[in-house]
């Protein structure tokens, strides 16, 4: 995997076809954040124009108190040059798992970052530990919770990526033993304004991020519902849009995993599917745009819904 | 292993650079990783003398696994690295 990282602003084409990815993929993939977004695929010219203009600004990635897949979902390597699309072309300027540069270096990075003339999206992927002023989680010198205070309320918009970044994630399940809280819900607890886009899921579609980056520079702030998730990945339930749907309304149901009617693909509700209580597109999406849980047989376990970990779970108990 | 000839030794091997540096060196973070790690090193005249790798983020999975349904455990563990 090539990657390259850090202050990209201009010529974003040519150093795609430099490493082999020519106009056409390209627009492929920008037709592929277009249907996903539901825009005409005319809108694709639009997409393409927002992450080459010049003038893009800074996206600047923290990572909090989390375990990475959300990157690793975002960078998956299936599709060749989707990494390098997104991170050449949204001139990701500071991502810990990709630079090189480390210690004194990559700080000095997120200075020149967060100062850029065309200001930044923030995008934070993990939770805050709050208990014990932060103490819990550090890095580079200051707490999770002194970056957060720090960067994101300058931000021209906030992304948090992933369940952890959303509402706290699995640090922040029963009994919560670092304080762990999501960026919207620590914004409340400091008096600071909740304006934190959810891209929901443990890990999310990377074309759910990409397509709110997106919107973000084409359109400004895109329609959120009340979780602050955007209604364009999130307003139907991973149930509404299933392929076993059809068996779930004729009854039937595979009560076990290794039941002749899990084999036949029947509706997975009777083994702890959450599908139901969980607004999401995975089953349109899917993972590495090969497959999604259900569809390969493993109940749905709710990860874009708020508190999963303790709402959703035992994960194998029927709704 | 059959296959393998022993190798002839490189004609120069490159000398350590010497030097007189004392002091800490801390690098914080460590980057291409996942997880939060501060290196210290106490270096003193050119010699290494004590070194230490910091993981700077606690979440207590642990604590929250405890009375859990066991087959659930596969999905907290997983997170517990993603990469
Ligand atoms: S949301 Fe899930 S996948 Fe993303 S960092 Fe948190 S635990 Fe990992
Ligand atoms: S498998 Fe889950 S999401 Fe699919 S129809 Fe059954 S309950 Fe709904």
């Amino acid at each position: 995997m090539k990657l390259s990282v850090g202050l990209a602003k201009e010529g974003a084409e040519k150093r795609l076809q430099s490493r082999g990815v020519n106009r056409r993929d390209f627009m492929k993939f920008c037709a592929g954040v277009a249907a996903v977004m539901g825009m005409e695929a005319s809108f694709a010219k639009q997409v393409a124009a927002a992450l080459t203009d010049p003038r893009r600004p800074s996206v600047v990635y923290f990572h909090l108190a989390e375990c990475t897949g959300c990157t690793m979902s975002v960078v998956r390597a299936v599709n060749p040059y989707i990494d390098e699309l997104l991170f050449d072309t949204i001139s990701l300027d500071y991502q810990k798992t990709l630079m090189a540069a480390a210690g004194d270096n990559f700080k000095a990075a997120l200075e020149q970052a967060v100062t850029s003339p065309y200001g930044y999206i923030a995008v934070v992927e993990g939770g805050i530990p709050t208990k014990d002023n932060g103490i819990y989680g550090m890095t580079g010198g200051n707490t999770m919770l002194e970056i957060a205070e720090k960067y994101l309320p300058k931000a021209e918009a906030v992304i948090a990526i992933g369940a952890c970044a959303n509402f706290g994630g699995i640090q922040a399940a029963a009994p919560n033993p670092t304080g762990a809280m999501g960026v919207n819900e620590l914004m409340e607890h400091l008096g600071l304004e909740t304006r934190a886009i959810n891209v929901a899921g443990c890990p999310p579609s990377p074309y759910n991020f990409v397509g709110t980056v997106v919107h973000l520079l084409t359109k400004g702030m895109p329609a959120l519902d009340r979780l602050h998730r955007p209604r364009m990945f999130y307003s139907e339930t991973v149930h509404e849009l299933c392929e076993r749907l059809d068996h779930y309304f004729n009854f039937e149901f595979a009560a076990t995993f290794d039941s002749e009617e899990a084999k036949k693909g029947w509706c997975l509700l009777e083994v702890g599917c959450k599908g139901p209580d969980t607004f999401n597109n995975c089953p349109e999406v899917k993972f590495n745009e090969t497959n999604w849980p259900v569809e390969a047989g493993h109940p749905c376990i709710g990860c874009s819904e708020p508190r999963f970990w303790d709402q959703m779970t035992p994960f194998y108990k029927p709704l | 292993m059959s296959g393998c000839k022993p190798q002839a030794a490189p004609a120069a091997v490159m000398a350590t650079p010497q030097s007189d540096f004392t002091g800490p060196i801390t690098v914080d973070p460590i980057t291409r990783i996942e997880g939060h790690l501060r290196l210290e090193v106490e270096v003193d005249n050119g010699k290494v003398v004590n070194a230490r790798s910091i993981s700077q983020l606690y979440r207590g999975l642990e604590t929250i696994l405890k009375g859990r349904d066991p087959r659930d455990a596969q999905h907290f563990t997983a997170r517990a690295c993603g990469v």
